[in-house]
């Protein structure tokens, strides 16, 4: 009975999917001369295998409408004509159960969807892992593999909408396939979204129902419902997840600034819609004004402008220079946490007698047992890879490689390379410098798990970043990456998201949850002068 | 010898193969059925006529399963019709309104695609159809013309050797020679076999001499059950001129005429000319020509 109605099935959709076949050719066809463009015209080509580990461009991302065309075009040219020759009729009288007859007309629209997913991903698969290395390959291999399920799911939906007797139900299950195709396509998927499937299977069954509606008959089974029912929750949980990811904006309700004309801290509070207050903790209000000018080094440039630098403050004299070279800013929050998708990174090279630093040629790759470098022409390079790692073994690194923190760009005065934290908690430094690799232990607080660290070169050269333990304590790295403990009490850093800020008399550290705003204000040597919470 | 004269007085009732109890359905305020009751044995040929629109199909469609009645139920083979076995299902041969098939397939496949559904699936009789319109088995049904296509779904459905045939609306599209033709053929067919048969049709001349028992449905609801031959029989049309006068309630209907009336009645009028018809004629005086 299969074979008889694949034939069928074979017969109806032949046309559909040899033109399917014909335009997903033309499009890997462009996707190849693209890929090649672009690889030609970087440099170096490096740099796109940066921008994709880093910046999330994936070349191939538009093959995700293409899995949306091909299943809305498998579902329409199988179940459209049914519905409309009522032929749906016929599948229904078939001396087969109801769910055996549209589960097996499923199956082969998912197969014929599985078919062109299959020449797809193989042709994609060549062509990537011609330009991009093995790790990237198998990040394609996955986000085609989440390209399948998703496609399916919406085969499903839009065959559950095309099916459906009843007009309204119709439309809502439409609006329901799209929403859920919509909150599953993402830039990027991680292992937990295979529980998806089931939210494929469920919908298989909202299909069941549509196909039962032209017998007037619903399937009321109640562990359906309940499944249906949940599955709708975790939409709308993955729903309010991805727009508060990409869409929700920022509204910070407090901007704190520590007035060294005033001598305490000075707050900017944002109401919405373009309406501020501003005051101070004790319960003064000014204008905007006079606000801006208790905060010099914030609004320096207008003072510039107006010809009124310098100024001074507390009897030392400070110049449009030394504001401008004393300002410094970094910032953390808990999305820093995140994982790259692949660990891939370029391994900056500065050569000293060159001005600015280029984008390098070699990556390096960080596996589980051993980093691996890589350049485009090349490929694999061994002798880079034995030269790191077995400075790494030297200093008895213990693999894996737990954690990375660097910045992965060129565009920075100076290098200090990566930090390399290894399974014991130990932390290293990698650089390279005029084609030198080094790696040495950086000394860190005892018993302490580090959790991050932002490192930012700098032309000031004192504060090369901040570090973030378990506890959520704060530290600054000096230059010479020694760890200065700063107190920030209240600092949570799962749910905290945090700003450093440098002026020429104060470091300025503020850090808010969305409801409750710290600032801490510090001298140049880092003691404490005030601090402030704002609820 | 007593004994064997008792026994040959026995009417031997065959079993019900559709049983409609108490069924009422209409849409919105439209009442299609009310309260029917309706039996059809095993062996029998029973047409549901009625003109366009007034609820053959929707019967059908009960039946079928594809429609849920407002109150009332159906049985086919003693099986709810909503929820039928598959063992049921192969039992049936359901011609579908409008000859629906898989026309982008070619006879040859659409024969292939059943066959595997069906143990009884008689090939050789699929093929006689076909061969009849000297048809070539590569040929696709949507390039067919409509007779020639009714032919070939009709084959699907003789060919299911089924115990119980429903023939919704057979004669939509066709002209006479076909439906000339499927009306021997059916004939034919069910000679011998001992098959059930629900025909439902608006062409009424054609089932004269094949249908034993039948349902006239008319709009509002009433359904008339009658077998063929009682109604031929009982069902009368006189002349009146149109100042004579009668008595209004033992008529069924009356057809006005340029110069006379048409009286139809199940009653006898031996004082008013009797109008000799047939049952098209008598059919539309049941039912009303518009």
């Amino acid at each position: 009975m299969i074979s008889s109605i694949v034939k069928k099935e074979w017969q109806k959709l032949k046309f559909y999917l040899i033109s399917l076949a014909l335009f997903c050719l033309g499009v890997v066809a462009y996707f190849a001369y693209n890929l090649d463009f672009l690889f030609s015209t970087v440099e170096p080509e490096s740099m796109m295998w940066y921008r994709f580990s880093h910046l999330e461009q994936k070349p191939y991302d538009y093959f995700a409408a293409l899995f949306i065309i091909i299943a809305a075009v498998v579902s329409f040219a199988q179940f459209m004509p049914e519905r409309i020759k009522n032929r749906i009729k016929i599948m229904a009288h078939l001396p087969i159960t109801m769910h055996s007859s549209i589960f097996m007309h499923l199956a082969i629209g998912i197969f014929f969807i599985f078919l062109l997913w299959t020449i797809l991903t193989a042709l994609v698969g060549c062509i990537i892992y011609d330009y991009y290395t093995y790790s990237i390959f198998l990040v394609m291999l996955k986000d085609f593999s989440f390209f399948l399920l998703g496609a399916s799911i919406f085969y499903v939906a839009l065959s559950a909408a095309i099916l459906e007797s009843n007009k309204t139900i119709s439309s809502l299950k439409l609006l329901l396939g799209i929403v859920f195709a919509f909150v599953f396509f993402r830039d990027r998927f991680f292992v937990v979204d295979i529980v998806w499937v089931l939210v494929f299977v469920v919908w298989c069954f909202v299909v069941l129902d549509s196909f039962y509606s032209i017998k007037s008959q619903r399937l009321k089974n109640k562990a359906f419902i309940a499944v249906a029912v949940l599955s709708i929750f975790f939409v709308a949980f993955q729903g309010y997840a991805l727009y508060e990811d990409k869409y929700k904006r920022t509204f910070n309700k407090y901007f704190i600034f520590y007035s060294p004309i005033l001598k305490e801290f000075v707050y900017q509070r944002n109401f919405g819609a373009h309406r501020f207050e501003y005051g101070t903790k004790d319960g003064r209000r000014f204008d905007r004004q006079e606000y801006e000018s208790y905060l010099p080094f914030v609004y320096w440039r207008d003072l510039d402008i107006q010809k009124k630098l310098p100024i001074v403050i507390d009897g030392k004299e400070f110049d449009r220079e030394i504001i401008r070279r004393s300002r410094l800013s970094f910032s953390y929050s808990p999305e820093h946490l995140e994982d790259k998708e692949v660990r891939f990174y370029p391994l900056i090279n500065p050569d000293s007698k060159v001005g600015m630093i280029r984008f390098p040629e070699h990556m390096i790759q960080l596996n589980r047992s051993a980093i691996k470098a890589y350049n485009f022409d090349d490929g694999y390079n061994p002798e880079l890879s034995s030269e790191i790692n077995t400075l790494m073994s030297e200093l008895e690194f213990k693999m894996p490689i737990r954690e990375i923190w660097g910045k992965s760009t060129n565009m920075k005065p100076y290098d200090l390379g990566y930090m390399l934290l290894d399974s014991n908690n130990k932390l290293f430094n990698l650089r390279r410098k005029d084609s030198v690799v080094t790696f040495r232990e950086i000394d860190i607080p005892k018993g302490v798990e580090l959790r991050h660290i932002t490192i930012s070169e700098n032309r000031q050269r004192k504060v090369a970043g901040y570090a973030i333990d378990s506890e959520s304590n704060f530290y600054l790295i000096d230059w010479d990456f020694s760890f200065r403990k700063v107190e920030l009490p209240g600092f949570d850093y799962k749910i905290k998201k945090l700003q450093f800020i440098s002026n020429p008399k104060y470091y300025l550290i503020r850090y808010d949850d969305g409801e409750t705003y710290h600032a801490a204000v510090f001298t140049k040597d880092f003691e404490k002068i005030d601090s402030v919470k704002f609820d | 010898m007593g004994m064997v004269a008792k026994m040959e007085e026995v009417v031997v009732k065959n079993r019900d193969i559709i049983e409609i109890k108490d069924l009422s359905h209409s849409y919105g305020s439209k009442m299609i059925y009310k309260n029917l009751n309706l039996t059809i044995e095993e062996g029998s040929i029973y047409g549901v006529l009625g003109k366009n629109g007034v609820g053959k199909s929707t019967l059908i469609n009960i039946l079928m399963g594809f429609l849920v009645p407002k109150g009332g139920e159906c049985l086919i083979y003693a099986e709810k019709s909503s929820s039928l076995s598959n063992a049921t299902k192969e039992k049936i041969a359901l011609l579908h309104e409008g000859f629906i098939t898989y026309d982008y397939m070619s006879i040859e496949q659409i024969e292939g695609f059943f066959s595997p559904f069906y143990k009884n699936w008689d090939r050789g009789v699929f093929y006689e159809l076909v061969d009849l319109m000297k048809l070539n088995p590569s040929q696709k049904i949507s390039t067919l013309s409509c007779g020639q296509k009714s032919q070939v779904v009709l084959g699907t459905i003789f060919a299911q050797n089924a115990e119980l045939l429903i023939l919704d609306d057979y004669s939509m599209g066709l002209d006479a020679g076909y439906r000339r033709l499927f009306v021997d053929y059916l004939r034919d067919y069910v000679e011998d076999r001992k098959k059930t048969v629900l025909i439902t049709s608006h062409v009424m001349g054609d089932l004269v001499g094949l249908i034993d028992k039948m349902a006239i449905v008319q709009r509002g609801g009433e359904v008339h059950q009658s077998t063929m031959n009682d109604f031929v029989r009982d069902f009368k049309c006189y002349r009146v001129n149109k100042n004579q006068n009668y008595d209004e309630s033992k008529v069924h209907r009356v057809q006005e005429q340029k110069l006379s009336k048409l009286l139809f009645t199940f009653e006898n009028f031996d004082e008013f000319e009797l109008v000799e018809c047939d049952f098209e004629d008598k059919f539309l005086g049941f039912v009303g020509r518009y």
